[in-house]
């Protein structure tokens, strides 16, 4: 994703995302993959903004697209981290990552549908070179037992896109 | 430079205008719980764990939206712009 801060404060792009987390829990090793998750990822006047949508509990700032995005990713792993840590198991792991991501920030989500559709009709140009995605993409979020350990495991991190 | 709004000023705002809000103090950070949602990882700002710390404006944006605060509660106490 290339940086870019000529955009005008009060410019907002739909963002999609895919991760994929290795981590720790109490007595157990997952692996973490995020779908298609949601983010509006807004101009402000001090600096660009990720805002969940889904998961729509957090934010992250950054002086521009990509560093508000590396913060981003940064967060989800640290939630998960915070889930894990909170978790007793992994059932219970499992439901607080599942009700952590299916939590819609109802705020956002209309600014992001609209976002959408301005991209569609090229009413905003984003002047940017995100790949695009479908804004329609299924979301989901999976927990596996991590059984395999391989050294690709360590580039986790996944390109996001913009929805269109 | 990101702006910055006062945690204390956060509190009053969510004392009136989120009732039974929980505050859950982590490390740097705390949690917000309401009604079974959590918005997670509010940081404290630049000057950390003091008193009366501060965060960013827009983590505040991201809560009252995420909790469907009504702007005209939160600006009573807040200036999110």
């Amino acid at each position: 994703m290339t940086a870019e801060t000529d955009l005008a404060i009060g410019t907002k792009l739909p963002i999609i995302f895919s991760y994929r987390d290795a981590l720790f829990g109490n007595n157990f090793v997952v692996e973490v993959h995020a779908r298609n998750g949601r983010a509006l990822c807004a101009r402000e006047e001090d600096g660009f903004w990720m805002y969940g949508v889904n998961p729509g509990g957090m934010s992250a700032r950054g002086d521009d697209i990509e560093s508000a995005h590396a913060a981003f990713r940064q967060m989800f792993s640290d939630i998960l981290k915070d889930l894990a840590t909170d978790a007793s198991g992994l059932d219970e792991f499992r439901t607080l990552v599942r009700t952590f991501f299916d939590d819609t920030n109802v705020g956002f989500e209309p600014e992001w549908l609209e976002a959408v559709r301005a991209i569609r009709n090229h009413e905003i140009n984003p002047g940017t070179d995100i790949p695009r995605g479908s804004a329609d993409a299924p979301r989901d979020i999976t927990v596996e037992i991590k059984r395999i350990f391989k050294a690709e495991d360590n580039e986790a991190d996944l390109q996001p896109a913009l929805a269109a | 430079m990101p702006r910055i709004v006062r945690l204390s000023d956060v509190w009053r705002m969510l004392d009136h205008c989120l009732p039974g809000y929980e505050a859950v103090e982590k490390p740097h950070r705390w949690n917000v719980r309401f009604n079974g949602r959590v918005y997670h990882r509010i940081p404290l700002g630049p000057h950390g764990a003091r008193h009366n710390p501060e965060t960013e404006t827009g983590h505040i944006r991201g809560l009252v939206n995420f909790f469907g605060i009504p702007k005209s509660c939160y600006e009573q106490f807040l200036d999110l712009r």
